[in-house]
């Protein structure tokens, strides 16, 4: 009994410590605002659709701050920021999160030494009422002291400087920027950094970035030009996971920008992030990130190495090609995926193989070839290395693409070919002119079985025959004029070629 | 002298178009299943055998629906042994293999297969669905080309209907 009252005397003499000012009407303009302070609480209402409540208060020297408006019932209310040397036109922050009953919150502002005011009022959607029995509790306090991001740092003309090596703590607060009006991205709250860089086409500046998971928040990186144009955007994790860029390549000389944002506009007030920018080194051996598209593709010479970093990552590559050659491509690499591309984008060639390896073997592209890596489905980053083989054109080997009756290519009495991905098909013509009777010498791909149909002139199938392992087969079949083969196969995608001989029978 | 006589008055009415069975030309030799041996006949040149002495022609003549008409070819055995395909073409349409066979008698066949477009193949169809006999025992002559005509009505109880002739210059 002795203990619960003293429980209760405590617990009252708490309360009773907590006095809360109340705003003193009217205070409907920045002439009549209510002083405060910082480490304060006022209490007001909105009492009127049209009721604006200013309180002002000094700063002495720079201060991170925090500021909440505690929810009014059935209203959506919103404040603005403003410092007395610019007035009420040149508002530092307006935050309104566009929700009724909702607090409104501002995890970090910076301010320097001067007089501000702070505006409440409603906010910009749904109908203004007011309400003269809600109240609401404006609160004022120094934001913790750790946070090194500078709010206001919402635009390039503001962004704040990082260094290579350095780290910035900082909030995804308030939920959105009224005062972003760009179209791409209109009213997203983002904080913005720029750094600077010495770098040419030969000898890139390679960096790398990290963004800490918040929880509630899917976060973005975007890596903008000093002209603010977008060279790289890292959204691969989701929700309350952290997001980094590795290995960006920048070739050009001067300011570039990180701008982070939640894409889904959500805040958190209570936990920080951490964003780090560091720099790497350039090995013509590594990717360059920034290679997402074709046009960024980096160039590939005998071998490279790069990580896709999840399964919306894509790196592309670009190897320039003679006439009279061709080229094997090897990627090896867990849980990756990978396809060849010819100078006009068109994939020729596309393989997921679950072994760890792939094999493109006989790459023909005349001007060269584009080779592209992402992942499958994996959200974790995936390392992988690409192996160039160069070697000089055979007469009477298959030409890819050929998967299809309209891209079959010619051969007159033999012609050697590749299992090269999963799914691959090799169809060819044969065109022997007048109604022939045809032996076919097949020799087949270890570990592979394949089969070979002899279609019509329209590409029907007409004999199909099983080649098993690298055994030979032979069989007869007559051709009426012209038909096709159609090669197809299971089993492990191989370097090793196949060969088919026909000879004419009378 | 009679006799020769006689003969020859017998070959003119053969070669005027006098029998019931002989189209304009070739000469008809047989329509059975198993053809008679085509000796008797003279006085008409024959075209000689030079690639082959042995021409199978398939049509198929109760087809007269264009739903009905699918692509298709016969596989044939000669002697029991395979010895190819027929050209393709719709069922109503003559198909044909020519073979070179030495001087004997021979058992051709046939083995019918129509187009699945879904599977993008051609497949043998079934037993029931064959021409029926699906054979023909015939003797071959050194110095003419046998013709042989197939009509399989599919559409009229699949009979198959062979006849035998020699083929003319």
């Amino acid at each position: 009994m002795k203990y619960i009252l003293l429980l209760l005397i405590v617990v009252f003499s708490a309360d009773c410590s907590r006095k809360i000012q109340f705003e003193i009407e009217p205070n409907n303009n920045l002439n009549e605002a209510n002083e405060i302070s910082i480490k304060s609480e006022v209490k007001g209402k909105l009492s009127s659709p049209s009721d604006k409540d200013y309180f002002t208060f000094s700063v002495d020297s720079e201060i991170n701050v925090k500021i909440e408006v505690s929810a009014i019932r059935g209203i959506n209310h919103a404040f603005g920021v403003f410092s007395a040397s610019g007035g009420e036109g040149a508002v530092i922050k307006y935050v309104d999160d566009a929700r009724k009953s909702s607090p409104e919150k501002l995890a970090n502002l910076t301010l320097s030494k001067g007089k501000y005011y702070i505006a409440v009022s409603h906010g910009e959607r749904d109908e203004k009422k007011g309400d003269d029995s809600a109240e609401y509790i404006l609160s004022v306090y120094p934001s913790d002291s750790s946070v090194s991001e500078i709010e206001p740092n919402d635009f390039f003309d503001s962004a704040q400087r990082i260094d290579f090596g350095g780290e910035i703590t900082g909030y995804f607060s308030p939920a959105f920027n009224k005062l972003n009006q760009n179209s791409k991205g209109r009213y997203r709250e983002e904080d913005i950094f720029y750094f600077s860089v010495d770098a040419s086409e030969e000898n890139p500046t390679v960096i790398d970035a990290s963004l800490s998971a918040v929880k509630g928040i899917n976060s973005v990186i975007e890596i903008c030009d000093a002209d603010g144009n977008t060279v790289f955007t890292a959204d691969f994790a989701g929700e309350g996971k952290s997001e980094s860029v590795n290995g960006l390549g920048l070739m050009k000389s001067g300011n570039y920008y990180a701008r982070i944002y939640s894409k889904s506009m959500t805040e958190n007030f209570d936990e920080k992030y951490y964003f780090s920018l560091k720099k790497g080194d350039f090995s013509p051996e590594r990717e360059l990130e920034g290679n997402n598209d074709f046009g960024n593709a980096n160039p590939l010479q005998d071998k490279i190495s790069g990580t896709v970093s999840d399964s919306k990552d894509i790196d592309y590559f670009f190897r320039s090609g003679e006439s009279g050659r061709f080229y094997s491509v090897t990627v090896l690499g867990n849980a990756v995926k990978a396809s060849i591309f010819d100078k006009s984008y068109r994939k020729i060639y596309s393989s997921d193989n679950a072994s760890g390896l792939i094999v493109f073997p006989n790459v023909f592209c005349e001007g060269g070839f584009y080779v592209s890596v992402g992942t499958k489905n994996s959200s974790d980053p995936q390392d992988y290395t690409i192996t160039i083989g160069e070697y000089e054109a055979e007469k009477g080997f298959e030409t890819e693409p050929n998967d299809s009756i309209k891209s079959a290519g010619s051969i007159d009495d033999s012609v050697k070919g590749y299992y090269s991905y999963n799914g691959d098909k090799d169809y060819y013509k044969i065109n022997p002119g007048s109604r022939e009777k045809i032996k076919f010498k097949i020799r087949g791909i270890d570990n592979t079985e394949m089969t070979v149909s002899v279609t019509d002139a329209l590409g029907y199938r007409i004999k199909t025959v099983t080649v098993k392992g690298s055994s030979e087969i032979e069989f007869s079949e007559i051709i009426d004029v012209s038909a096709y083969l159609i090669v197809e196969f299971s089993g492990t995608v191989s370097d090793s070629d196949y060969s088919i001989d026909m000879i004419k029978q009378r | 002298m009679k006799m020769l006589f006689i003969w020859f008055l017998a070959a003119a009415a053969a070669c005027s178009g006098g029998s019931s069975v002989m189209k304009s030309d070739p000469v008809i030799l047989g329509g059975s299943a198993s053809n008679t041996n085509p000796t008797g006949v003279i006085g008409l040149e024959y075209k000689r055998p030079y690639n082959y002495n042995v021409k199978l022609v398939i049509k198929d003549s109760s087809i007269s629906n264009p739903n009905d008409d699918r692509r298709c070819f016969y596989k044939i055995y000669v002697n029991k042994v395979e010895a190819g395909r027929s050209t393709i073409g719709l069922e109503s349409q003559e198909k044909h293999i020519e073979f070179k066979l030495e001087n004997n008698r021979h058992l051709i066949k046939v083995e019918k297969y129509v187009l699945n477009e879904k599977k993008g193949s051609y497949e043998k169809v079934n037993n029931i669905d064959q021409p029926k006999p699906d054979f023909i025992y015939f003797d071959t002559e050194s110095d003419k080309i046998l013709n042989i005509e197939l009509n399989h009505k599919s559409a009229s109880g699949n009979s198959g209907e062979f006849s035998l002739s020699f083929e003319k210059k």
